[in-house]
């Protein structure tokens, strides 16, 4: 018998549907995955194992055999861990099996049981809002999750014991709030800028009509004090915009405390490679983000920029590829 | 960017000892096709020590945003109005759109024609010329691009990296 639960994969910011295959046959005992598991989904055995025990649990002395379907897809990311012990538990008749079926699963367990935050939370709970399930996550990704929908089912937990007992209905975890974060007024202002009439006009027009602007001048006059006051005169982002700047957020892992915000993302430009990537329009606005916001999170939102892309780009330069601009102040504002 | 590898090139008194070709060759390293792609490039020149201590009385952002945001709802009602509610701000329109909604008079087609032969502007660029030129329209409550917006956008374009 084998005992299915849902989760995600992420194509760029797109969640591609996972399931979770547990099968427990008898034979010479093993805990083998398969499917593409990459290095941490592999290692998730040994944290799985120690959170079922951490929470009074052992695994039977059986072949136990998890399979990551659709098998051809590459699975990333620590987020299997909960899908993999909630398949394995199921299996062995520590929840009901029922309890899972409407739900996407996603989490990373610590070798105590307890539920960390993982990147990837809003596409996942919009993925799992469009399909009509609810979706189980931990507790820190609530508020994330919550922004998908009001109606959809969140179960939002601290440890592997609170899950159980939540689903046994011992103990309830309340549904989370979506959390609003900084708003715009905490923006540089254009007043702090003296001179530069003919670049502060420049740079209104670029915002109005959403036009490029090259600025070109000595160190020390005011480019980037500029250019880090263009999102205080962009209008805020709209709702399309918001959850395509929000998405990528979440699948690099930078949505602090699942708090959403209109505010337009800005970067350190002067720490900044910048790169251009000839994008479709679907894409431009990661592109956009990247291009403006890649320091430390670079080689993450990089990757998810441009994976979905190489398909058709095969040209396009890799996280460590070297820049066209030094100092470049090359805005796109969208 | 910087105009020259110290940044200095185009500041009054400021002599390189390492010739013109510095500042020529710092500047080659953007290729031509990507700057054909810039709508707007201006220079940003130092400044003085005078405009430093003049009191700050500077625009604040709120002023200048909600100029944009007027701007911004102008083209995306003329956008939705033609069928093109994709469509958001004027970079974001096709050529066939833009041609749509700029129609340039005498004066300003006078003034492309001899801009776009005198400084050989690409078929990009003349379109671009044309959206900024909607822009300025736009930001000043203008229903027709006049010469002054072509002008004006013209601007943004040549004479780069006089300074």
């Amino acid at each position: 018998m084998v005992t299915i639960v849902n989760t995600v994969a992420f194509r760029g910011i797109e969640a591609v549907p996972v399931e979770v295959q547990v099968q427990i046959a008898s034979g010479m005992p093993a805990f083998t995955i398969v499917g593409l598991p990459d290095k941490a989904v592999a290692e998730s055995r040994e944290r799985v194992r120690s959170a079922l025990v951490a929470s009074g649990l052992g695994l039977p002395p059986k072949r136990i055999t998890i399979n990551l379907a659709p098998a051809d897809l590459p699975k990333e990311g620590s987020h299997y861990d909960l899908p993999i012990a909630l398949g394995l538990m199921a299996a062995i008749g520590a929840v009901p099996s029922d309890a899972v079926d409407g739900h996407l699963v996603l989490g990373e367990l610590g070798l105590n049981g307890r539920l960390a935050p993982v990147a990837g939370t809003l596409p996942a709970a919009i993925a799992a809002h469009g399909s009509g399930r609810g979706i189980i996550c931990p507790e820190l990704n609530g508020p994330e999750a919550a922004w998908a929908s009001d109606e959809i089912d969140i179960i939002a937990a601290d440890n592997l014991l609170a899950l159980v007992n939540h689903m046994a209905g011992h103990q309830l975890c309340s549904r989370p709030q979506p959390r609003k974060g900084a708003d715009a007024k905490d923006l540089p202002d254009l007043s702090e800028v003296r001179g530069q009439q003919v670049a502060r006009r420049a740079l209104e027009v670029a915002a109005a009509g959403g036009h490029n602007l090259l600025m070109v001048g000595p160190p020390g006059s005011g480019k980037s004090m500029l250019a880090a006051r263009l999102p205080s005169i962009l209008p805020p982002l709209n709702a399309r915009e918001l959850l395509d700047v929000s998405m990528i957020q979440s699948i690099a892992g930078e949505l602090a405390g699942g708090r959403l915000s209109d505010k337009r993302p800005w970067p350190r430009l002067w720490e900044v490679v910048s790169r251009s990537v000839q994008a479709r329009s679907a894409w431009r606005t990661m592109a956009y983000y990247f291009s403006m916001n890649c320091r430390s999170s670079t080689r993450r939102s990089w990757t998810v920029c441009v994976n979905p892309l190489k398909a058709e780009r095969p040209g396009l330069p890799g996280p460590t590829a070297g820049c066209d601009i030094r100092r470049g102040s090359s805005l796109s504002p969208q | 960017m910087n105009p020259c590898k110290c940044g200095l090139a185009g500041t009054p008194g400021h002599v390189c000892k390492r010739g013109e070709r510095c500042q020529a060759d710092y500047q080659a390293r953007i290729s031509g096709p990507f700057l054909d792609r810039i709508d707007i490039r201006v220079d940003v020149p130092a400044v003085s020590a005078r405009d430093m201590m003049a009191p700050c009385s500077s625009e604040s952002s709120a002023d200048v945003a909600r100029r944009v945001v007027a701007a911004r709802k102008i083209q995306q009602s003329r956008f939705e109005a033609l069928g093109a509610g994709g469509c958001h701000t004027n970079s974001a329109a096709g050529p066939n759109l833009i041609e749509s909604v700029v129609r340039p008079d005498r004066d300003s087609q006078d003034l492309l024609m001899r801009a776009a032969e005198k400084f050989s502007l690409s078929a990009r660029a003349y379109h671009r010329v044309l959206k900024v030129a909607r822009t300025l329209a736009d930001l000043g409550g203008v229903e027709n691009v006049l010469r002054e917006h072509v002008a004006e956008a013209l601007s943004y374009r040549i004479g780069f990296g006089a300074a």
